[in-house]
């Protein structure tokens, strides 16, 4: 069954390179010409800024201009913007390609015309009615559709991009960039007495998964489980002889990830547990692949999570926490805490789109007692 | 059962067929660079070992990419995807982008298959980087 599976992955994590050169093209037959999303109008309203920046110098907004919080009123949406915490003004931008892109905007205070009521669509090749709550509409598509077209294909390659969504420093920082501003912290977990290794310290060669094995035992050598070797090197020489000798681990090539499981079970064995190790490639969408590493967390179960392409491309990291952001009207954003092995500070890894078509896929490896 | 045991074997077969079809056509198509990596503005290599990122351009990028194909390099077997590398390099040619993952002085991954070296790439990579 192993061998079908690898085979099967194999193929598909080969096949993903090149569905990622068909997604970045798939945005020319994207339907929803007209309509702005929140994340475009956040992306305009910065390419308004960054413009306003070069033309003005830092007069009005500078590079301390920040993007304090989005809100949608039915016709617009309203970008409020801070500098050092204190108000910076705010773009109304448009939320349909036909209007004005940038409705209008100010280095301070509030929006004045964002409740103007547009006029009938029978009545819109008139002057403005004489109302202080009216104003005319004229079609601004054609105008305005390269522009939008420039920040839709900016959007598309940059999330499409597999190299977002490993190596994240800040996730707070990157939920607002990313999936436009308004994002807060709602949940996390970080499994306590874990102590992130960096494979930097340990002697051998393409050796990821190995010290993702050594950090899982060390931790669990800390709570209940004290046979496991207490020196770090010695650990770690332990689980490269266990996986030399089975075959799941070469210098050359590093590790198969199909073996880890293996690899797991065998450490527990060798120290008189009962424990194993146990894989999970396939997941129905994001939200059970959350819940299946919250749930490991929450255990307080480390694990081991092997990437195929991108920012984490055939490397394997450990997992031990998460964040959880929400915002209104949105599906809450998961941010897995790791040790990438590349260093001991944390780093966090966008979960919105691993393991979809065009995306890097993975596989969890399960450590259980 | 029995329905279920030969569609499964069905499934199989034509996963190894479009496998053996795909290696084929990579084995034809000998060379794992295709010869416009020499027209890369830009290459950006990973350090598997430590995550450091290098991004060589223009000149620099040119200098390596012709080294590269001044390679013998030939087929050494099928790739099975592993966790573990010395240096993941990416070529940037236009809007597309080449990337060859190095395993050891001298072998080194690409698609769906595994390729041997006559030379230290390994070695190369590090004089490159190491400017």
């Amino acid at each position: 069954m192993k061998k079908i599976v690898s085979i099967i992955l194999s193929l598909t994590f080969v096949l993903s390179f090149s569905t990622n050169v068909f997604a970045a093209e798939s945005s020319m037959n994207d339907n929803r010409i007209n309509e702005i999303t929140e994340r475009e109008a956040v992306e305009l309203a910065r390419w308004f800024i960054a413009n306003d920046i070069y033309e003005n110098k830092n007069n009005g907004w500078s590079e301390s201009t920040v993007i304090d919080s989005v809100k949608n009123d039915g016709n617009s949406y309203i970008v409020k913007l801070k500098s050092d915490s204190q108000d910076n003004g705010y773009i109304v931008v448009g939320n349909d390609v036909s209007e004005s892109l940038i409705k209008e905007f100010s280095y301070e205070g509030e929006p004045l015309f964002v409740n103007l009521l547009p006029l009938p669509v029978e009545d819109s090749e008139s002057v403005a009615r004489n109302s202080s709550k009216s104003c005319d509409i004229i079609d601004q598509t054609e105008e305005n559709l390269p522009y939008l077209l420039a920040v839709r294909n900016n959007l598309n390659t940059s999330l499409k991009s597999n190299s977002d969504y490993g190596g994240i420093t800040s996730p707070y920082e990157h939920v607002n960039s990313t999936y436009g501003s308004g994002w807060t912290y709602h949940s996390g977990k970080t499994i306590s007495g874990f102590t992130l290794l960096d494979m930097d310290d340990f002697s051998a060669s393409n050796h990821c998964s190995l010290t993702t094995i050594t950090a899982i035992f060390n931790y669990h050598r800390t709570h209940g489980y004290s046979s496991i070797s207490s020196n770090i090197n010695t650990l770690f020489n332990r689980v490269k002889t266990i996986a030399t000798d089975n075959g799941y681990y070469t210098p050359k090539n590093g590790t198969m990830p199909y073996y880890i499981d293996n690899l797991a079970t065998k450490v527990w064995s060798y120290y008189g547990y009962s424990g194993v190790g146990n894989n999970d490639f396939f997941f129905w969408d994001v939200n059970s692949i959350n819940n299946a590493l919250k749930g490991e967390v929450d255990g307080n179960r480390p694990g081991a999570i092997s990437f195929t392409s991108g920012y984490y491309g055939n490397h394997t990291v450990t997992y031990y926490g998460y964040i959880f952001y929400k915002k209104s009207g949105q599906s809450n954003k998961m941010y897995l805490k790791v040790n990438d092995n590349w260093s001991t500070s944390a780093r966090y890894v966008d979960t919105t789109y691993i393991g979809q078509l065009g995306q890097t896929l993975f596989e969890i490896c399960r450590v259980l007692p | 059962m029995k329905k279920r045991k030969i569609k499964l074997q069905v499934l199989v077969l034509a996963i190894v067929v479009i496998g053996m079809t795909l290696i084929g056509i990579c084995v034809v198509n000998n060379s794992p660079f295709s010869s416009n990596i020499i027209d890369s503005n830009k290459i950006k290599i990973r350090d598997g070992t430590n995550g450091n990122l290098y991004v060589l351009e223009d000149e620099d990028a040119l200098s390596l990419s012709s080294k590269l194909l001044d390679f013998d390099v030939k087929v050494s077997g099928v790739n099975t995807w592993s966790s573990g590398y010395k240096y993941k390099i990416e070529f940037f040619v236009g809007e597309n982008i080449e990337e060859i993952i190095i395993k050891s002085e001298n072998s080194f991954v690409k698609g769906l298959l595994t390729y041997e070296a006559n030379e230290d790439i390994v070695k190369l990579v590090e004089s490159v980087i190491s400017k």
